[in-house]
């Protein structure tokens, strides 16, 4: 497994990273885990209890947000085509970044 | 098997420390609410403001934990604790924040974007999860904090990266932070290149999320989400501020006067003495900057919303973004101009 990744451009510590997450990730679950336990967990009635769609009546920047990720962007993720034109893309760009000398002593 | 004990005890002693300094956000939060009293006032006299959050949180811990009916319980209760996680690995890139430095090649700016990034993503997440109305609205409000206040953070670490580039005295790692915190780069800076970063520290410091009645960066108001109560919430709470606290933290180190207190230290024999009064003067700049500077953003960017009120806020944050890099482009400009001269 690669654990520690050196290019020209930059070196990333993935052990070292990953065992500061993990360890502090198991510590702060076991701290709520402890609590949690401890005082058991109540259920109370929110106050809609659904989640709210939306519906567009939102200021004018959040309107055009919605209008465009319902006309241009939702097409494109509706076509069967789409997660291969993903792959497609995703492909190009590693390409691009193997063959090109950016960031190389 | 002894080596992984090793690992283990320097992990665990590198992550006291970390806990020790971020002890150091919650003690800022409380200075500022003593000295900017808001919606936190108690009535036996500003002394108690200095433990009001300690008090808040420690209150929290022993009420009984309720989730809202619709909530999923593993995410909305243990998500928090991984959000909070996510944090530990971006405070651990700052030098001083573990004696024993656990990563090796000092933080890397893209590795932080990261991490912040699954760090709010645990957030939101454990916020969204709830499924009631009011969690909606606070997770809207976060994903807009988030939005705003991720991209001029990431323009600023860009233009930066960008400008070391051209320096060349990184030896290929611009994202580097020991490239940024280097005085070779604030020694260089032209005034434009000056104002351009000051831009950025104005917008990046007044954009960290932080509540409007004067409570702080805390998560909650008060009042808000009242069927999600107990651990979860305090770890939630206790993100968000220290959030901010590493933000500043970081930002402190690129400009904290490194060259000046290495000139200071010099007449120091003994080495252990002056990595101690680094350590002391740093962490003294980074609450004196999260206790008056950072307010005084916030402060600024209030007015200057106030001001042009009929210009929405993000319009004026990107504006002052594109601003600031449009001064450090000319800034690299220049210097390529001079190193094309020569």
């Amino acid at each position: 497994m690669i654990f520690h990744l050196e290019t020209g451009y930059f070196i990333w510590n993935f052990l070292g990273w990953a065992g500061i997450f993990l360890f502090s990730a198991l510590l702060f679950c076991f701290f709520i885990y402890i609590n949690v336990n401890k005082n058991c967990i109540i259920r109370v009635k929110g106050d809609e209890g659904t989640f709210i769609e939306f519906n567009g009546s939102g200021s004018g920047f959040e309107n055009k947000v919605f209008l465009f990720r319902t006309k241009c962007l939702a097409p494109w993720f509706e076509k069967h085509f789409c997660h291969i034109l993903t792959v497609a893309v995703l492909f190009l760009l590693f390409l691009t970044a193997l063959f090109s000398s950016f960031g190389v002593e | 098997m002894v080596a992984l004990l090793t690992a283990l005890s320097k992990y665990f002693f590198s992550w006291l420390v970390m806990c020790s300094s971020l002890l150091l956000a919650l003690m800022a939060e409380n200075i500022y609410i003593l000295l900017f009293p808001g919606s936190i006032k108690s009535d036996k006299g500003h002394i108690h403001a200095l433990t009001a959050h300690f008090r808040a949180f420690v209150r929290s811990m022993n009420m009984k934990t309720t989730l809202p009916d619709s909530a999923c319980e593993l995410t909305s209760v243990y998500f928090p604790g991984l959000a909070l996680a996510a944090i530990m690995p971006i405070f651990a890139s700052i030098p001083l924040s573990t004696l024993v430095p656990i990563l090796d090649n000092g933080g890397d700016m893209v590795q932080i974007l990261l991490f912040g990034i699954l760090s709010e993503a645990f957030a939101l997440i454990a916020v969204f999860s709830l499924g009631t109305h009011g969690s909606w609205i606070t997770g809207r409000r976060m994903v807009k904090e988030c939005i705003s206040f991720m991209l001029p953070l990431m323009a600023c670490f860009a233009s930066i990266a960008a400008f070391l580039s051209v320096l060349d005295t990184t030896q290929g790692d611009s994202f580097s932070l020991n490239a940024f915190a280097h005085p070779a780069f604030t020694g260089s800076l032209h005034w434009y290149g000056i104002i351009g970063i000051a831009v950025f520290i104005f917008v990046i410091f007044s954009r960290i999320p932080h509540s409007a009645e004067g409570q702080g960066s805390v998560l909650f108001e008060s009042g808000e989400l009242p069927e999600y109560q107990g651990a979860q919430r305090v770890v939630l709470q206790i993100w968000s501020i220290l959030r901010a606290f590493t933000i500043i933290a970081l930002v402190s180190h690129i400009f904290f006067p490194w060259g000046y207190f290495k000139s200071l230290n010099a007449g120091f024999s003994i080495s252990w003495w002056a990595q101690a009064i680094n350590f002391f003067a740093f962490w003294f700049f980074v609450v004196l900057v999260r206790v008056f500077a950072v307010t005084l953003c916030w402060k600024g960017m209030s007015s200057l919303e106030n001001y042009f009120r009929r210009v929405p806020g993000f319009i004026i944050v990107s504006l002052l973004t594109l601003a600031a890099m449009a001064l450090i482009i000319c800034e690299i400009i220049k210097i390529s101009m001079e190193v094309s001269a020569f």
